[in-house]
């Protein structure tokens, strides 16, 4: 079933290489045909061979043909009787999808007509970079994209956070990392491990790492999603991360924790390399594309295997749901934008969702998507709160 | 669970489906039928028979894979029944030709990447989707100044927005599935 999505992919980079008028390039370096279906491909990409098929699509009246398959499906004129409640999530999620498809659209088309307009004051906004550094002296610091901010070991560009290496590191101070609801930030550590943390989380770190002694870090709540320098450039002394209920062993790898204090789970995903799990007394090995999940109430662990594309989205500036409920979306969009989320009507909070949304896109238009696939009656928007309808 | 209130509504996620595939569909059963009237009938037919399967399938790639799969396979049948060998005059070395994978995906490859374009030029206002289309067919910007009775900055500014805009769209396209 991978030659089909390998296949829509290559279309689509073809799409764009023809679009920007470039070389087709990733046709000629793909392992998906031959030389001789490339060339048939290639003079099938022709600007007649274009010009001649994209009329032939532009003459496919669908609406006219949507009647007699309309008509077909819906029976000899009177309406068919619901099956049971069967009628398949598929549609659901296809109309869901189709529907995260144009926002993306919408969105562009926003962009140019919008750009005079001013924003008012009541508009909710995407997130953006911003942070609040805590020093070992209980001093604040508030880091934005537009501040660049500077003391002895740190230095700050708006969106990430560096700090050096000292030579000598005896002392062990502390630092901290808030980044409110409506923020992201980056830091690198000391040791050149990168974090990227989420809107509303909190993590904690030595400014400077004891030589001979494990790496050792905090994430106090929320997410956060590491790139850990390995552990075979610091004297093999290996790398943790503690969150309240668990412990993860690294020897220099990527993955996500996904641990806010809201959430009835805490996940662990491994994107890459090898880390080691540990709650109460039970270790556990995750290897690439494994995640955990632990129940906080019971401290119960779960794994399971999966694409960590959906879970290490918002690293990459997007998010990506596939069969999330509402709820769930919901919860992550409130963090983004800082807006409450209610549901007027319960049932609702559980109808699932496919699809990719940027994060610099306005929220109404991604609630007005929403409403569209007509899953949700409406919705209203005051004050921050937005309650689904 | 989804209570009674949203369930009519999903021919409209039927529909949506259906609008966005049906045209690719018709031009993909074309290649092996090439006859458009008889391949939009046979992409109708798989649309109904989809429908009334009712089976969930996990996203919008899979049914996506499954149409271009069972449309496919409607076609060979076509290209098979003796009412259509009756009527055409077609050599056995085109039909193995026909039945083969690679054919099957070569001629999906293009389709989809036709019908991504027409999706992607379509995104655009009037003006750089008119200009666009002139430079997908090799006209030069003064080419398509003099075809358009615009002048020669006007082409190269429109072709800016149409890029600005296409890289965003193909862009957001191509983190989907």
């Amino acid at each position: 079933m991978t030659i089909f999505r390998d296949l829509f992919k290559l279309s689509k980079k073809l799409s764009k290489a023809l679009l920007e008028n470039k070389g087709l390039q990733d046709l000629e370096t793909s392992d998906l045909f031959l030389d001789d279906a490339k060339t048939h491909i290639k003079q099938h990409l022709s600007n007649e061979a274009i010009k001649e098929n994209l009329e032939l699509l532009n003459q496919i009246d669908k609406e006219a043909d949507w009647k007699k398959v309309e008509q077909s499906i819906s029976g000899d004129g009177k309406l068919k009787p619901r099956k049971h409640f069967s009628i398949s999530s598929f549609y659901k999620i296809a109309a869901a999808i189709l529907i995260f498809i144009s926002i993306g659209y919408l969105t562009i088309n926003n962009s140019i007509e919008n750009e005079d307009l001013d924003t008012s004051t009541t508009e909710i906004l995407a997130g953006t970079d911003k942070a609040i550094l805590t020093l070992d002296d209980g001093s604040a610091i508030v880091l934005d994209e537009k501040k660049q901010y500077k003391n002895a070991m740190v230095k700050s560009d708006g969106e990430r956070l560096t700090y050096t290496k000292a030579n000598t590191s005896s002392k062990r101070a502390f630092n901290y990392l808030t980044v409110p609801r409506g923020g992201q930030y980056q830091i690198a550590l000391s040791d050149g491990t990168l974090v990227w943390l989420n809107a509303d989380s909190k993590l904690k770190y030595p400014v400077n790492f004891v030589e001979g002694e494990p790496r050792i870090v905090e994430l106090v709540y929320g997410e956060a999603y590491f790139e850990v320098s390995p552990s075979a450039e610091h004297q093999g002394n290996h790398f943790k991360v503690l969150t309240k209920q668990q412990e993860v062993d690294v020897l220099g790898t990527i993955f996500n924790i996904k641990a806010y204090n809201d959430e009835p789970y805490m996940y662990t995903t491994l994107v890459e390399g090898h880390i080691t799990i540990r709650i109460d007394d039970t270790l556990e090995q995750l290897i690439p594309n494994e995640q955990t999940q632990v129940d906080l109430r019971t401290n119960q662990l779960t794994k399971s295997i999966v694409n960590v594309d959906y879970d290490v989205a918002w690293v990459k500036g997007y998010f990506n749901f596939k069969d999330t409920s509402l709820k769930d979306i919901m919860r992550v969009l409130s963090r983004w934008y800082d807006v409450t989320i209610t549901f007027e009507t319960q049932a609702l909070e559980h109808v699932k969702f496919s699809g990719l949304l940027h994060k610099k896109q306005n929220i109404e238009d991604i609630l007005n998507g929403i409403k569209n696939t007509k899953f949700i009656n409406d919705y209203d928007l005051k004050n921050k709160t937005i309650t689904i309808k | 669970m989804f209570d009674d209130k949203v369930h009519p509504k999903s021919l409209d996620g039927f529909k949506s489906l259906f609008e966005t595939l049906y045209p690719s569909l018709c031009l993909f059963a074309n290649k092996y039928l090439n006859d458009m009237d008889t391949s939009k009938d046979v992409v109708q037919e798989v649309f109904i028979k989809i429908w009334e399967r009712d089976t969930p399938y996990p996203n919008f790639y899979a049914i996506k894979s499954l149409l271009y799969t069972s449309v496919k396979n409607r076609c060979l049948d076509y290209l098979k029944s003796k009412y259509h060998r009756s009527m055409v005059q077609s050599s056995d070395l085109d039909f193995d030709h026909m039945v083969s994978d690679t054919f099957f995906y070569t001629q999906l490859t293009l389709t989809d990447t036709y019908a991504q374009l027409e999706t992607a030029i379509k995104q655009l206002p009037k003006k750089s989707e008119a200009v666009i289309r002139l430079t997908l067919n090799a006209y030069t910007n003064k080419e398509i100044a003099e075809e358009l009775s615009i002048s020669k900055n006007t082409v190269k500014s429109q072709k800016r927005i149409a890029y600005k805009k296409l890289r965003h769209t193909i862009g957001s396209l191509l983190n989907i599935f």
